[in-house]
């Protein structure tokens, strides 16, 4: 004998739902900031929440409203997509104290963000001689080619990539996202009344496929 | 059914690219939506947690009324982890006088810890003293102004109930408020997320209460978006105080009026910040 489900159980077990989906779909670490465990453990709260409440009003048996809103927040949570796109598209040719240190917590791409901050700081010190990093290449469209690494403060919504601006020896067809190692030669350009930091007459190499 | 047969009489050549752009735009509004809502989340159940927690040790004994009143303010004020909790915890506020309550709520939002130490890291202790600045006046003068206006005790999500009701109550609203917010600066994002902005203080403010991003993550958003100091204040400012999450949470717990002073007041200190920036 179902029991209509109150809006408070429906918006909670969505939520959970959406949590358990995504982490299901391999999605929640392109989503979100926070690590693994703290997701799964919201999860269990809300969850735990919900049968505390059915519980208390004997209302023992899960009914099929709740069931329907389980499979509603799994589902949109499961077609989530694991590489979404940050909203600027434009790669940041600029540190940022607390950017490194972000992305320096991924152990990736620590001499991306060693260089950038090196020169944000003291620019003379790069700026004509030839580096080598890694990150991700992003082909060129209406704007040059550029390697990068993406961080991501709270969540996607507020994710950048940063990194440099790439022109190569020779024509490239790497794909998108692929993880790269560029050497080239460090100049600084204006564009758009913005000094953005290029590497020139560079080498991409593969690092390994996806 | 009209739309539908107004649209089979135009051509699908000139129907169908613009269908596709809007579908596009529409799905990335939507997965920007689900992020920020799983993003949040965390923080939405620690401030219902802390609701219901407050509530919970006010119905013992007049000894520790003390602690459950002052207990929602400096989680509000001090700990918040993300101003996203306060969506949760705004609503044992109520209990509250109202210049505390409105101090705490600003205040809170504007300069938590987390949000300080990003902006001291990121933006540099000049943007931090004009944050300090402009978030104490925004939460002076709405304090000030609440004050003027009708004492209205009223029922929290917490009221007489047991942790777990409280907490799922509490949880449940701030889930749905969080909702409304994100989906207009998921909107924003999708249909202006990629705009080349200027140096003009009255745009970063719109687009700081637009975009509505975490108390953590604004000071990395101004970095990006605005080169000039007073620009990148206008931003993190409004983000947190005229940003339409805030106002969405003010006009659910205290009501119209009290969300529209406090519109009034941030704007007294993001106008305040700004001309201690431009010094």
């Amino acid at each position: 004998m179902g029991v209509c489900v109150p809006a408070t159980d429906a918006v909670l077990v969505v939520l959970a739902g959406m949590i358990a989906g995504s982490v299901l779909g391999r999605s929640i670490s392109g989503l979100v900031a926070e690590p693994l465990w703290i997701m799964l453990l919201v999860g269990a709260v809300l969850a735990g929440a919900v049968l505390g409440r059915a519980r208390t009003s004997s209302a023992v048996n899960p009914t099929f409203t709740c069931v329907v809103c389980l499979l509603v927040g799994l589902a949109s949570g499961v077609l989530l997509p694991a590489d979404l796109p940050p909203p600027r598209t434009v790669v940041s040719t600029h540190a940022v104290a607390a950017v490194t240190l972000l992305g320096a917590a991924s152990a990736r791409s620590s001499d991306l963000f060693a260089a950038l901050q090196t020169l944000d700081e003291h620019p003379e010190q790069l700026v004509g001689r030839r580096i080598a990093i890694s990150g991700l290449w992003h082909p060129q469209t209406e704007r040059p080619a550029s390697v990068a690494q993406r961080v991501m403060a709270c969540c996607a919504a507020d994710a950048i990539d940063v990194g440099f601006d790439v022109i190569p020896r020779r024509q490239s067809h790497i794909g998108a996202l692929t993880p790269v190692r560029v050497n080239g030669i460090v100049h600084a350009v204006m564009i758009e009344s913005e000094v953005r930091y290029q590497l020139d007459d560079a080498t991409v190499t593969v690092l390994r496929h996806r | 059914m009209v739309l539908v047969a107004a649209m089979a009489l135009v051509p699908p050549p000139r129907v169908l690219p613009p269908a596709a752009a809007v579908c596009v735009e529409v799905t990335k509004a939507w997965f920007y939506f689900c992020s920020m809502l799983l993003g949040a989340s965390p923080f939405l159940a620690f401030g219902a947690l802390a609701a219901a927690a407050a509530a919970k040790v006010a119905a013992h004994p007049p000894s520790r009324a003390i602690f459950a009143r002052w207990f929602p303010v400096v989680i509000a004020v001090a700990a918040p982890c993300c101003d996203c909790s306060i969506n949760a915890l705004a609503a044992s506020l109520r209990t509250l006088s109202p210049r505390l309550a409105a101090f705490s709520l600003v205040w809170g939002s504007c300069c938590n810890p987390p949000a300080l130490v990003a902006t001291a890291l990121i933006l540099g202790p000049r943007v931090l003293v004009c944050r300090i600045i402009a978030g104490a006046v925004a939460a002076a003068v709405t304090a000030l102004t609440w004050s003027r206006l009708p004492l209205q005790h009223r029922e929290t999500d917490c009221a007489h109930r047991g942790v777990v009701e409280s907490f799922a109550r509490s949880a449940s609203a701030a889930v749905v408020s969080f909702s409304a917010a994100a989906a207009v600066s998921a909107a924003a994002l999708a249909l202006f997320g990629n705009l080349a902005l200027g140096p003009n203080v009255f745009i970063a403010a719109a687009a700081g209460a637009l975009l509505s991003p975490c108390s953590s993550a604004d000071a990395m958003l101004a970095s990006v978006l605005f080169r000039q100091s007073t620009a990148q204040l206008a931003f993190v400012v409004a983000a947190q105080c005229i940003d339409v999450r805030q106002m969405v949470v003010l006009y659910r717990c205290f009501g119209a009026s009290h969300a529209h002073r406090a519109v009034a007041a941030a704007a007294v200190g993001l106008v305040l910040g700004c001309l201690c920036a431009s010094y």
